[in-house]
């Protein structure tokens, strides 16, 4: 061989080395380090695009109350894909009618999704099958693990993902996370959410407002439970309520079940708002717990009649007896000493006719007329009958809100459910805040001793024994088009205690009871039943002690 | 004189035009000795940016696997915690409770104790921990 033959044969050699190099390289690469098998696949969430976990949402204890999980949908690829073995061998797995999946992949081109929802061992059940252009996707799905508990205070979300309702909807953008894009190829989880919910005074809440809705022949009701020093919801419970897990079965229902009436439904208060009515007299110092009046049946205001629940006259009576009986008469009579003025102010600073704020999707703000804001439909005897908590509404947090300050020395806080953000490292407590103080508080604790003393007068089925407790029962009629709707009523009892430093605010609200019209009867014994557990649930101290009381 | 077969005399033709510059150029063999070492220089470079765009696309695909699992272990965590959630909930509890033969009390008597201070319930407290 010449030089130059062997110096171009160095050259091929030299060459081929290379690209064996190269062509090891490559099958080293794609086949031996491939894609690996035996797993449904995890495109979209290990790749380059896809969505993120939604944020976790946990009660104040660390229980988890909603979360995501796994789940799998079907794809077809109508151009690679095979029809025939497609229908032949995916129907017995998918338990889907043959007419359907022919309809959903009988397409011209692209990708169709079979089906979503499917579980781990099913996605693998179908990727087994090796049929060409069929695989399997898996992505996040909402669950909550608790079922029906706390359904209206957390909400559900959709499929999109797109939370509607309570925490779900209202935090709805942080919840969600940052997907995957072709620029960013990592997921950024959703941020976590704890809540101040109480599991287990969540549960102990809806147990008792199912029996209470038995017990009393009732429709529907809630129970709330808040801390009246910061605002804490420790308990928010409706009925009839639903499980988020299966929302979609009611989303063609018209019974508006999603909708928690504890925010987002307005009522006229009834009886339990001559709580405020006496505040601001108090406050003003029009009267005093030992002022007196002359009871009558009646009372004429604006040119109407305003009569008494029982339309009897109770002669001279003072203020702890005009709340232990719940006299609408005394109610007007000092709305109308006040003077609208003074009165609306006072309604105004109790948040009356204004959201509270609250972070759940889907608050009503109530409804208050006033001469000032409404010249044409106020008139002189909406100032009486305000007094008793008809002629206006108000949502069920806002009442315990407003109530909440005279528990708290005057001064109302805004109430909440989400007491800590966490996102990544960065973690956001609640702050309480401080809405205002509507009465001083010296008028807040002889407020309270009033009503206490109402409560040992005439509403011994709220009683806790051992603790003091601050209260007013509730009827209210229901109003609709041209009148109110005769017999029915919403009995409600709201109290706090212990009353030397209360911790608790409780309102119970129950819609048309059969058992009695009266919330003595029907709304007070919920109330005890819940008090009474969740003082022992939370370790609360009992005001006095003695050894009558643990009789 | 024997007749050359066709492809020997194409690959003579091949031999002689890729040898034409080098016989013309009659190069010293220092030169050719520089030459080869640039030849050298230049395939080591050429292996060498072979096998580091090689290692760059294997660690791509190592991450592009570690993803997976990351994915594949969150799914897997995520679905063991609502596993576990559901095992604890409310529900599941007094089912298993009932089960087990308790039965909700009846009457419940509170003691008070008096040394207790009375303060803010334990879990009314600030969490302090996250879960």
């Amino acid at each position: 061989m010449t030089p130059s033959r062997q110096r171009l044969a160095f050259l091929v050699i030299v060459l081929a080395l290379l690209a064996t190099l190269a062509v090891v390289q490559l099958v080293r690469l794609q086949i031996v380090q491939g894609t690996p098998s035996g797993s449904p696949s995890l495109v979209g969430l290990a790749g380059q695009a896809g969505p993120s976990m939604r944020g976790r949402i946990w009660d104040r204890s660390g229980q988890l109350l909603a979360t995501d999980d796994t789940r799998y949908e079907v794809l077809f690829d109508r151009v690679n894909g095979d029809f025939t073995g497609t229908v032949r061998e995916v129907i017995p797995i998918l338990d889907m009618p043959p007419d359907k999946l022919r309809e959903t992949i009988n397409v011209t081109y692209g990708q169709v999704v079979i089906t979503r929802g499917l579980s781990p061992d099913m996605a693998l059940r179908v990727e087994a099958l090796k049929i060409h252009g069929v695989t399997t996707q898996a992505y996040w799905h909402r669950v909550y693990p608790e079922g029906q508990l706390a359904a209206h205070v957390l909400g559900f979300v959709n499929a999109e993902p797109k939370g509607f309702y309570g925490v779900e909807g209202h935090y709805n953008a942080q919840l969600n996370g940052q997907d995957a894009q072709p620029a960013v190829s990592t997921t950024k989880p959703g941020t976590d959410l704890i809540l101040t919910i109480d599991r287990t005074a969540q549960a102990i809440a809806e147990e008792e407002l199912a029996r209470g809705l038995k017990d009393t022949g009732a429709k529907s009701g809630s129970i709330i439970v808040m801390n009246p020093r910061n605002g804490e919801l420790l308990a928010m419970a409706s009925a009839p309520s639903y499980d988020p897990n299966a929302y979609a079965d009611l989303v063609n229902d018209k019974s508006d079940q999603f909708v928690d009436p504890a925010v987002s439904s307005n009522y006229e208060p009834g009886s339990v708002f001559k709580i405020i009515t006496l505040a601001a007299a108090l406050d003003l110092g029009t009267v005093t717990p030992e002022t007196t009046y002359l009871d009558t049946p009646y009372i004429e205001v604006g040119g109407r009649l305003l009569w008494n629940w029982d339309r009897q006259g109770h002669g001279v009576v003072n203020m702890i007896e005009m709340m232990a009986k719940s006299l609408n008469v005394g109610a007007a009579t000092l709305s109308t000493r006040m003077g609208q003025q003074n009165f609306y102010r006072y309604l105004r600073a109790f948040g009356v006719g204004r959201p509270t704020g609250i972070d759940l999707q889907g608050e009503a703000a109530g409804l208050l007329r006033t001469r000032d804001t409404d010249p044409a439909n106020w008139s002189e005897a909406d100032l009486g009958t305000n007094a008793f908590g008809q002629g206006l509404a108000m949502t069920p947090i806002q009442l315990v809100t407003a109530v909440a300050a005279v528990a708290n020395d005057g001064l109302m806080v805004q109430p909440h459910v989400v007491k800590q953000i966490i996102d990544g490292d960065k973690v956001t407590t609640a702050q309480v805040v401080k809405v205002g103080r509507p009465i001083t508080e010296q008028t807040a604790h002889t407020l309270t001793n009033v009503l206490e003393q109402a409560v040992e007068q005439e509403v011994k089925f709220a009683e806790v024994p051992g603790y003091r407790i601050a209260g007013k029962t509730g009827t209210a009629q229901i109003p609709i088009t041209g009148g109110y709707d005769d017999p029915w009523t919403i009995a409600s009892f709201i109290g706090y205690g212990p009353a030397s430093n209360p911790q608790l605010i409780i309102l119970v609200k129950l819609d048309r009871p059969t058992l009695s019209p009266y919330g003595s009867v029907t709304a007070a014994p919920v109330f005890q039943r819940v008090a009474t557990r969740l003082f022992a649930l939370f370790g609360i101290q009992p005001d006095a002690p003695t050894v009558a009381s643990l009789r | 004189m024997a007749r050359q077969p066709r492809s020997q005399t194409k690959n003579n033709r091949f031999t002689d035009w890729a040898n034409q510059g080098l016989k013309m150029a009659h190069w010293p063999v220092s030169r050719v000795a520089r030459l080869g070492l640039l030849i050298g220089i230049g395939v080591a470079i050429a292996a060498l940016y072979l096998l580091q765009s090689s290692e760059i696309v294997t660690a791509s695909r190592h991450v592009q696997s570690l993803r997976g699992d990351l994915a594949q272990l969150r799914h897997t965590n995520a679905d063991l915690a609502v596993a576990i959630s559901k095992a604890g909930s409310v529900d599941q509890l007094k089912q298993r409770a009932q089960a087990m033969g308790f039965e909700p009390a009846q009457a419940v008597v509170y003691l008070p104790v008096h040394t207790l201070p009375v303060d803010d319930a334990p879990s009314l407290k600030p969490i302090l921990e996250t879960p």
